[in-house]
């Protein structure tokens, strides 16, 4: 009880706060001189001039028929804020709706209509109100605003985002981790004895596990761990991925593992799992990056499981040495394209810091032949590639938002790039191909 | 007297003898090591710093620092191998407990000394982790700040409610008003009057799941709710 009624209390908090007036700073622009009319809280009629000028939206939490437009004039040498009054609807339908919204001039008392469109957008969304004459003939004035609403576009029954870039709560986001093989490169271990080769590929595999733990726990409520030669275990591999499909509607999938093994197939089958199998609903699967040997710009992901992006490597990858980082700055974060960059940057300064001999010579150790004949040629191998649409480019794909393609994803509207095309092109740097 | 002052001569010409290479270190440019080889990680991030000699040592001392660390868990690392196949442990199973059982179970569920191996491993991969939070200029702190999104008190008691089971027809209506935009004042007496009075827990939930679909409540609505508890 005494739990419930301090519960009460901080809902009576957020209610005081919700119940207090927004506003909004907008920028309106009067098309026509003269067409204008507005009625103030004075009782006057006041006729805009055709100008651009500062006003504010002032919302109502409590009231809010008792809603306004404030605008920024001057009478004279003073200053002039004339208020509108306008019966707005509540600011979560009004700001929070998907869809465009008409007021009819009756209902805003007034002798003007407005059309209110959103434009879903990382971060604030962009809103554009148009004023129009009672008939909605004629456009008379436009204003545009920015506001992060509240309100997100979530549908609970389907467990799913009806929208691009509505804040995703932590509790609200799985991970499927998959490991086989050297997280980092740390914690290698070279091959010296053949008789515990499978026992220490096992230590090398908890060991990622150990290190990567943290990082995943904290930006994710679930994480589900597929550790070693997964397809070997029905429970390791097609009950994991059917447990976080039924349940969470953000999940991302990270695969440090051999080339090929980042797919996913069945245990049971044998056959490769398909959205219809595993259970996804369509963007469900928000991100895929895997350290994989020739796993490429992970464009199959895009097309095949509806993800919004991924990424893979170019060839024979030394990806211990940077792999681990793409996860933290996820983590930390970074939008995805960020994410690939700055654990790229750091891999050339470690590979540049002739961290790749002690790692090939660790290669060799372990494989019986050197794969790179030196540093240049270890890092063009290795070289991260993403891929991505762009209605949802890497930049706006973040672990906080939700990513949802409103257009089916085609060969045409996929968008391939390698890691140091971005980083030339931030750099101003011209391309010219080989 | 001729003691002291001999001492004191002694003692300031040791300090001295000290302090002038230190001081050259620091004036002379050319006298500045070249570190440009260094082989960690950490330490090519930082060569372009000024403070040379600063970073020298510190580098010096991350390097050596992993190299420490690298050594220290191939050595525990063969060692748990060792154990493992000593006791006859089927890696493919090892890997299917560890997927799916948590840290403590999976630990429980080993032979003793085996155990142990685990332990330490974790122990190094400890200090793995830290120098990867050295070197993304992290804290231990970041681990947690994201984890908690409402007071401790709130969770727990979320926690036993979630064990909770609504009735049917509470269960069903506050399944459908979370996805609608408003809840009214029939909804909250419905809810109401379906968990019946003085049943906090079932009013308790209802209403929490709701607030978590971003409904807020208005004041006679709370009022209504109040009446009930």
């Amino acid at each position: 009880m005494k739990n419930f009624v301090r519960g009460i209390s901080l809902l009576t908090i957020c209610l005081m706060f919700y119940g207090c007036k927004t506003s909004i700073d907008a920028r309106l622009t009067v098309l026509e001189d003269g067409a204008f009319i507005v009625r103030t809280a004075e009782d006057g009629v006041l006729s805009l001039p055709k100008v651009a000028l500062d006003a504010e939206l002032v919302v109502d939490g409590k009231k809010p028929e008792k809603s306004y437009l404030k605008l920024h004039m001057r009478k004279g040498t003073r200053k002039y804020r004339p208020e509108i009054p306008v019966r707005l609807p509540k600011l979560d339908i009004l700001l929070g709706s998907n869809d465009p919204i008409r007021l009819d001039a009756k209902a805003l008392g007034q002798d003007f209509g407005i059309m209110l469109m959103r434009e879903i957008r990382p971060g604030k969304d962009l809103f554009t109100m148009t004023f129009h004459d009672s008939e909605f003939d004629t456009t008379i004035g436009k204003m545009v605003f920015e506001y992060e609403p509240d309100k997100i576009l979530f549908d609970a029954k389907n467990n799913e985002f009806l929208a691009s870039y509505q804040a995703v709560k932590r509790k609200q986001r799985a991970v499927v981790i998959r490991i086989n093989g050297d997280v980092d490169s740390m914690i290698s271990l070279p091959q010296k004895f053949g008789w515990l080769e499978e026992t220490l590929d096992h230590i090398v595999n908890y060991g990622g596990m150990v290190l990567v733990s943290p990082w995943a726990y904290a930006r994710y409520a679930n994480v589900s761990w597929i550790i070693g030669d997964g397809n070997k275990s029905t429970e390791q591999t097609d009950e994991k991925w059917k447990a976080v499909a039924k349940e969470y509607p953000v999940i991302d999938y990270f695969a440090f593992v051999h080339s090929g093994d980042q797919r996913i197939y069945s245990s049971e089958t044998r056959d490769q799992m398909t959205m219809e199998t595993i259970g996804l609903k369509k963007n469900q699967l928000r991100l895929v990056y895997t350290g994989a040997c020739s796993s490429g710009s992970g464009s199959e992901w895009l097309k095949e499981y509806a993800t919004a992006g991924a990424g893979g490597q170019r060839g024979t990858s030394a990806s211990p040495i940077f792999q681990f980082s793409v996860l933290k700055k996820w983590v930390y974060g970074f939008d995805f394209e960020d994410s690939v960059v700055k654990a790229w940057k750091g891999a050339i300064r470690k590979v540049r810091a002739l961290e790749w001999i002690s790692f090939a010579k660790l290669w060799e150790e372990k494989t019986g032949f050197m794969m790179w004949r030196n540093a240049d040629d270890l890092l063009h191998d290795s070289e991260i590639l993403i891929s991505y649409t762009q209605e949802l480019p890497a930049a706006n794909l973040r672990i906080n938002q939700s990513a949802v393609l409103k257009n089916a994803v085609t060969d045409d509207n996929i968008i391939e790039r390698a890691v140091n095309d971005i980083i030339a092109e931030r750099n101003g740097e011209l391309l010219l191909q080989e | 007297m001729k003691k002291i002052v001999g001492l004191l001569l002694i003692i300031v010409g040791f300090v001295g003898w000290k302090l002038i290479p230190t001081f050259d270190y620091r004036t002379s440019e050319t006298s500045q090591p070249d570190i440009s080889n260094i082989q960690t990680p950490a330490v090519s991030a930082v060569t372009q710093s000024p403070d040379t000699i600063a970073v020298m040592s510190q580098a010096e001392e991350i390097s050596n620092d992993q190299d420490e660390i690298k050594r220290e868990y191939q050595d525990v690392a063969y060692s748990l191998a060792q154990k493992i196949k000593q006791n006859n442990l089927d890696v493919t199973l090892l890997n299917e407990w560890v997927s799916k059982l948590s840290r403590t179970e999976f630990l429980q569920k080993l032979p003793e000394e085996v155990r142990e191996g685990y332990e330490n491993l974790e122990k190094v991969i400890l200090k793995i982790r830290n120098n990867h939070l050295k070197e993304d200029g992290m804290t231990e702190s970041f681990f947690t700040k994201y984890k908690v999104e409402m007071p401790l008190w709130l969770l727990e008691r979320r926690e036993k409610l979630n064990a909770y089971p609504l009735p049917e027809d509470v269960a069903s209506l506050v399944l459908k008003k979370t996805s609608d935009a408003e809840i009214s004042n029939e909804d909250v007496d419905k809810i109401l009057r379906g968990c019946g009075k003085k049943n906090n827990n079932c009013i308790d939930k209802a209403f929490a799941l709701l607030i978590d679909a971003n409904h807020a409540l208005d004041d006679s609505q709370l009022k209504r709710i109040q009446e009930f508890l």
